[in-house]
């Protein structure tokens, strides 16, 4: 008698799991009918995926105002990292490593520092700047100076990839006309954007005693350490945000999408097997956009910009 | 001959994606560019799709309110997007 009350408990509890996966599943699938999508596939369900997506920017930007250097492009952008890669670049090409300077990284903070208080993005100032000007208020006398710059990128090789991937870019980085380099790494607010902007500049003194000698050289980098040495627009030292904004975005917006494209998928094949022929718009239309969607976001949250 | 439309308004609307998307790539840079195409392409879904449903005598209130729901989705989306 335990026995089978035991086995007609279990039968029951199949059962009910069955019937709640039917009816859970009902909303997966489109209504043979009504001739209708899936639950999830109809229309006030898009708006309510809007909505999700509306109230997500709106949190951000208020957590961003509220809670400052948690949300925002979070990077490991390392200036011992930055440097080691160029020189490995450089001797790839069969050229002698660039020696980091002191005066070059200073004007390259400075820049990084002018950009924001200026809001611009870009090598020469609104207010006409150019870049040649925090190198020699730095009193650093130069035959030849350039300039690279790369913003919202989350690491050193990142950087110096998109920069090898850019001709203007790469030119500087295998110019025999430089033989010294600096760098800064400036976090701050760009067109009202939690922003991570890396400047980079070569030079080559006018006089080439003030070359800096391996053990002035020496003891920048020892004093830089594993450090990010990322300053604000202010020059003080800081850490980059704790949650970078677009990672948490593109998992979100690739689950949603990917949910509703797989709907799409099963309301195909489902409506094939059970020869529904469903009263709505083109399944394979919806395919479409919300492919170009995907593709679209991975190139709007691709990784950084170079200039 | 459906069949021949079809494809042929298929390939219109692939198309436009394509050459939308490969334009924008290189304007990725300019926020206002962003935003125009974070309209024209769910914009162009919702015309196309309006269109082509009532040319084939198929243009219902539900259809009309699908293609206007995922319209505003997409046009969230890469807005959302656009603007973090």
């Amino acid at each position: 008698m335990k026995n089978l009350a035991h086995n007609k408990y279990n039968s029951s509890s199949n059962f009910s799991i069955i019937t709640f996966l039917l009816k859970v599943g009902k909303h997966f699938v489109p209504c043979h009918t009504t001739r209708k999508r899936a639950t999830f596939l109809k229309h006030n369900f898009f708006i309510i995926y809007a909505l999700f997506f509306l109230i997500l920017q709106f949190s951000i930007n208020l957590s961003q105002k509220l809670i400052p250097g948690v949300l925002g492009y979070s990077s490991e952008i390392k200036i011992n990292e930055l440097y080691e890669k160029t020189n490995e670049y450089r001797k790839r090409n069969n050229l002698p490593p660039l020696i980091l300077n002191e005066k070059l990284s200073k004007a390259a903070t400075e820049k990084g520092k002018y950009m924001f208080e200026k809001n611009f993005w870009a090598h020469t100032a609104p207010d006409g700047t150019e870049p040649w000007v925090f190198v020699l208020n730095q009193g650093y006398d130069y035959s030849f100076a350039g300039e690279n710059l790369a913003r919202n990128y989350y690491n050193a090789g990142d950087v110096v990839n998109a920069w090898i991937a850019s001709p203007t870019h790469r030119e500087n980085l295998i110019s025999k006309n430089y033989d010294e380099v600096g760098y800064a790494v400036v976090n701050g607010i760009l067109d009202g954007k939690e922003t991570s902007i890396v400047v980079q500049f070569f030079g080559r003194p006018a006089d080439p005693s003030f070359l800096t000698s391996k053990e002035q050289e020496k003891e920048l980098l020892s004093s830089l350490g594993e450090s990010t040495s990322q300053v604000n627009a202010f020059g003080e030292e800081v850490k980059s945000a704790s949650i970078d904004i677009p990672s948490v975005f593109r998992y979100l917006a690739f689950s949603v999408l990917g949910f509703v494209l797989a709907l799409f998928l099963v309301d195909i094949y489902y409506s094939k097997r059970k020869d529904i022929d469903k009263f709505t718009g083109h399944t394979e239309a919806h395919l479409m956009i919300l492919v170009a969607t995907v593709v679209s976001l991975l190139i709007i949250l691709r990784n950084g910009q170079v200039l | 001959m459906r069949d021949l439309r079809h494809l042929f308004e298929f390939t219109f609307i692939g198309l436009y994606f394509g050459i939308l998307i490969y334009f924008f790539s290189y304007f990725t840079f300019s926020e206002a560019h962003k935003f125009l195409f974070s309209i024209s392409l769910p914009l162009f879904y919702f015309l196309w799709g309006v269109i082509h449903h009532f040319f084939e005598d198929r243009l219902t209130r539900e259809v009309f309110f699908e293609y206007l729901s995922i319209s505003i989705f997409i046009f969230i989306i890469l807005f959302t997007a656009s603007s973090l």
